[in-house]
């Protein structure tokens, strides 16, 4: 199944009155003519321009940008399945409810993953800085466990607080939800760009001008010297740079081969794999690149048994 | 007047080899009374009867899980405890930032217990302190639980709140790390473990405890599971599940094992019918968990980082067993001699050898047939031990999730990739023809019988990796061992385990049928209803 068809999905989760109904409302104005279909908890709650109203029906909102918004349900597979197969959309929001577990969320989208339909893109976990710590404990470690459990943290309302407050919670995140990249935004003014991350699909055609992630947000990783490979450690390998790599190449041996190698390419999710003979394959190595924070470089470490180049 | 109720209108897998499937089963006063064709069973029906049209949903007999502790994993996890397992808290800091503000959060005196540190997931691991412990939290009794429930780390109120001190000796088949004065230094190990958490447990209350089982008795019966056991049943536990029954709560059917660390403990005679409460033997503990080191393994344990520093082997470290083989063998032989069916966790080799062993002489001297001997999680059984269970009539219950949640550590860190192979060997000894079962040891991992079966049939790690594809379990064969040969190990196969007439009405209905849908995806496959003994306990409808 080429990735090309799957829809990048984020999912949007966040405490009651985080501010992720605000977030999604961004995004849309950010559409700037891509379709986005919105899948949001509390249907009335949405406030939407009017402006930007089309037609008004029992569980969806049709906006004159292109954009559709629908109430989300016990059906939330089988619409996304039906958006897929009738007029795709170039991105799915979800937003999670407002006290549900965001890992729930992503065994649903595992299936329509499994299925070529969609792809997570993101996870992003919308984080009320004014009010933070003004739960009880258990909600707060309840909080605290979502947002670790996240790709991006919205840290919104930082507006409300002291600079010191904000530097504070980030303390507190930086131990606790290590490796999350976080923004800090006021009414949860999130960029396209930074709610989107880098593509994870390669050939997904977003029209000219859109803003794309910036390189700095990318990282390449190259691992050299890496001893032949059994067929399953290969598997491994493909089945792990699929789920979690932008782009790689290398050139590897396999067990009990000795004459041949083989070159292995990977664009989006698609891999593609060559045999050759030794004497062309040279050296194996591997580079992979990848979104910074998703990049398993220990994984692959582990599979290939030697560890990543110095840079 | 009785209440009946006919099923028809989807598939239905009975897991009974005379009749694989049926268009549809007719129930009377909580037990099966007809499995057939429809008009067949319509002549049993009345105008009263429930009718309960699947709409192409398959049902199958409820799920059993044959190793589990729904009590116990009601105390281990449920709130208060606080989960800091791998999956929820990522990294040993973080859980370290945890843990101090739990504390800061304490009242005073408040018993504080966390359940999930692990040597393999945790990335940063360090093994914990009496001293350090005692940094974060000088003032309040901390224990810090292990995911595999064999080990407890706790500071100076911890130790003082449970007894354990300096001049008390080890008790046998108990480990307590000390310093060179003899002073217990932060790690307890084994049965002293679940011992020491029992006071934490105490220290809340009982009205916790209920809250907590309730909401565990909710995700066995959620996940379709209508019988399981409870391994290491303590006799106070009784009070529990006979307040759950009184109380209407749709407790599964539990069969009792319990825990003997001495060999002249009293076994509990329990039957609260019908089959919905009984004690069906003895557990005893051979050896430990292979993530902390204390299973008895013919190789060592690899050596490195890991396996050197955060879990302090030495070089060439094989293990070991609990108790002293005296003591053991004194144990086995008492309850053995008392007809009760007897499980023993048994991980490393070289244990199952010993056990093997035992078991051989104990039987020759008195021969006993239809034992049912069991051995539970059975990490490392080699191919020559499943031929001998084979030949004793000795049955394995394998813990499958070891593969799925610690598969990468098991090859990459524990035992290389030629053991991780064929560890947790379920395949083989399905292929030897063995009547296994599965499962999911709760709390250890979550109540799943579909994901039993998953990760049975894929052997697929939560990085990606197949570990040990030769070991894969063919989906009718995974089925049973959580359906009909899940019963033969609690001795239960004429009432429970499949849709045949006579045995009880325990169902569970599916979306999909499990024997057709992609292995990967068996996790996913919704479950609509549960049926425990003629009445539906539980619809997704509902939830």
């Amino acid at each position: 199944m080429l990735m090309r068809n799957s829809v990048p999905t984020l999912t949007i989760g966040g405490f009651l009155g985080a501010g992720k109904t605000t977030l999604v409302n961004n995004l849309i104005r950010q559409a700037d003519g891509r379709r986005i279909v919105v899948f949001v908890n509390d249907f009335g709650a949405i406030n939407i321009d009017h402006a930007l109203i089309e037609t008004v029906e029992e569980d969806r909102i049709a906006l004159s940008n292109g954009c559709v918004c629908c109430s989300l349900n016990d059906d939330l597979v089988r619409s996304m399945v039906a958006f897929c197969e009738n007029d795709r959309p170039d991105l799915f929001a979800i937003e999670a409810s407002g006290v549900a577990d965001p890992k729930a969320l992503a065994s649903t989208l595992q299936a329509l993953q499994a299925a070529g339909q969609a792809h997570l893109q993101s996870r992003i976990y919308v984080l009320d800085a004014a009010h933070f710590g003004g739960l009880d404990y258990a909600d707060t470690e309840d909080l605290i466990d979502h947002a670790a459990a996240s790709d991006v943290i919205v840290m919104n309302k930082a507006d409300l607080v002291p600079d010191a407050r904000v530097d504070e919670i980030s303390k507190l995140l930086d131990r606790s939800a290590p490796g999350v990249v976080r923004k800090v935004t006021a009414q949860a003014a999130l960029s396209w760009a930074d709610a989107i991350g880098p593509e994870r699909q390669s050939p997904l055609e977003f029209k000219p001008g859109s803003p794309h992630a910036s390189h700095t947000d990318f990282k390449t990783v190259s691992f050299e010297n890496i001893p032949p490979l059994s067929e399953r450690r290969l598997g491994a390998l493909v089945e792990l740079m699929k789920e979690t790599c932008l782009r790689a190449k290398g050139f590897l041996r396999v067990d009990g081969h000795d004459e041949t190698g083989k070159r292995l390419q990977l664009v989006g999710r698609h891999v593609d794999i060559e045999h050759l003979l030794a004497k062309d394959v040279g050296k194996p190595r591997l580079v992979i690149i990848g979104w910074e924070m998703a990049l398993p470089v220990e994984q692959v470490s582990t599979i290939l048994r030697v560890g990543p180049c110095p840079h | 007047m009785s209440e009946t109720a006919l099923f028809f209108g989807g598939e239905i897998l009975t897991i009974d080899p005379e009749l694989p499937q049926a268009e549809a089963v007719f129930i009377d006063d909580g037990t099966i009374a007809f499995v057939g064709s429809l008009s067949e069973a319509e002549t049993n029906a009345d105008p009263d009867t429930q009718r309960i049209d699947l709409q192409g949903s398959v049902l199958l007999p409820g799920f059993i899980d044959a190793h589990s502790h729904p009590l116990w994993a009601a105390k281990t996890r449920g709130a208060p405890v606080v989960d800091v397992r791998a999956e929820t808290v990522p990294t040993f800091d973080a859980l370290l930032a945890k843990i101090e503000r739990r504390v800061a959060a304490a009242k005073p005196g408040e018993h504080l217990l966390f359940f999930g540190l692990d040597a393999q997931l945790h990335e940063g691991f360090q093994s914990l302190t009496r001293d350090w412990l005692d940094q974060i939290a000088p003032d309040h009794p901390v224990g810090v639980q292990t995911s595999n429930c064999h080990a407890l780390y706790m500071n100076s109120a911890g130790f003082d709140a449970c007894g354990i001190t300096a001049d008390m000796p080890t008790p046998t088949g108990s480990v307590i790390e000390r310093d060179p004065c003899g002073r217990p230094n932060g790690k307890i190990a084994e049965a002293i473990t679940w011992k020491a958490v029992e006071t934490f447990y105490e220290a809340w209350g009982d009205d916790r405890l209920s809250t907590e089982f309730k909401a565990m008795i909710d995700q066995f019966i959620s996940n379709g599971i209508t019988t399981t056991t409870e391994h290491l049943y303590l006799p106070f536990y009784r009070a529990y599940y006979q307040a759950a029954l009184k109380q209407g709560w749709p407790m599964p059917r539990i069969a009792a094992y319990q825990q003997a660390v001495t060999p002249d403990m009293a076994v509990e005679e329990m039957n609260i019918g019908p089959d919905r409460l009984w004690m069906a033997g003895v557990k005893i503990h051979a050896d430990g968990s292979p993530f902390i080191g204390n299973i008895w393994v013919s190789e060592p344990y690899l050596e490195n980082d890991i396996t050197k520093g955060r879990m302090g082997l030495a070089k060439g470290h094989t293990g070991g067993v609990n108790y002293p083989a005296e003591f053991f063998e004194a144990m086995v032989r008492t309850y053995v001699g008392q007809g009760w069916q007897m499980t023993i966790h048994t991980q490393g080799d070289r244990t199952i050898d010993m056990v093997l062993d035992l078991l051989e002489i104990v039987l020759n001297e008195k021969p006993r047939p239809d034992h049912r001997f069991r051995l539970e999680h059975c990490a490392l059984m080699r191919d020559d031990q499943i031929a001998r269970c084979m030949e004793m009539g000795v049955l394995g219950s394998f813990f499958i999730n070891h593969i799925t949640h610690w598969g990468a550590p098991i090859e990459d860190v524990l035992f290389g990739p030629d053991r991780a192979a064929h560890y947790v060997p379920a395949g083989s000894a399905a292929k030897a023809g063995m009547r296994l079962s599965l499962h999911a040891d709760t709390p250890m991992t979550d109540p799943s019988c579909l994901e039993l079966m998953q990760a049975a049939m894929t052997r697929k790690a939560s990085d990606g990796r197949c570990v040990g594809p030769d070991e894969c379990m063919k989906a009718w064969d995974a089925l049973k061992a959580v359906t009909i040969d899940a019963a033969y190990q609690i001795r239960k196969e004429n009432t429970l385990g499949s849709i045949t007439p006579g045995k009880h009405a325990d169902f569970v209905v599916l979306a999909e049928n499990p024997l057709t849908t992609s292995a990967d995806r068996l996790r996913e496959i919704e479950v609509q209803q549960t049926w425990l003994a003629g009445e539906r306990v539980w619809s997704h409808v509902d939830a």
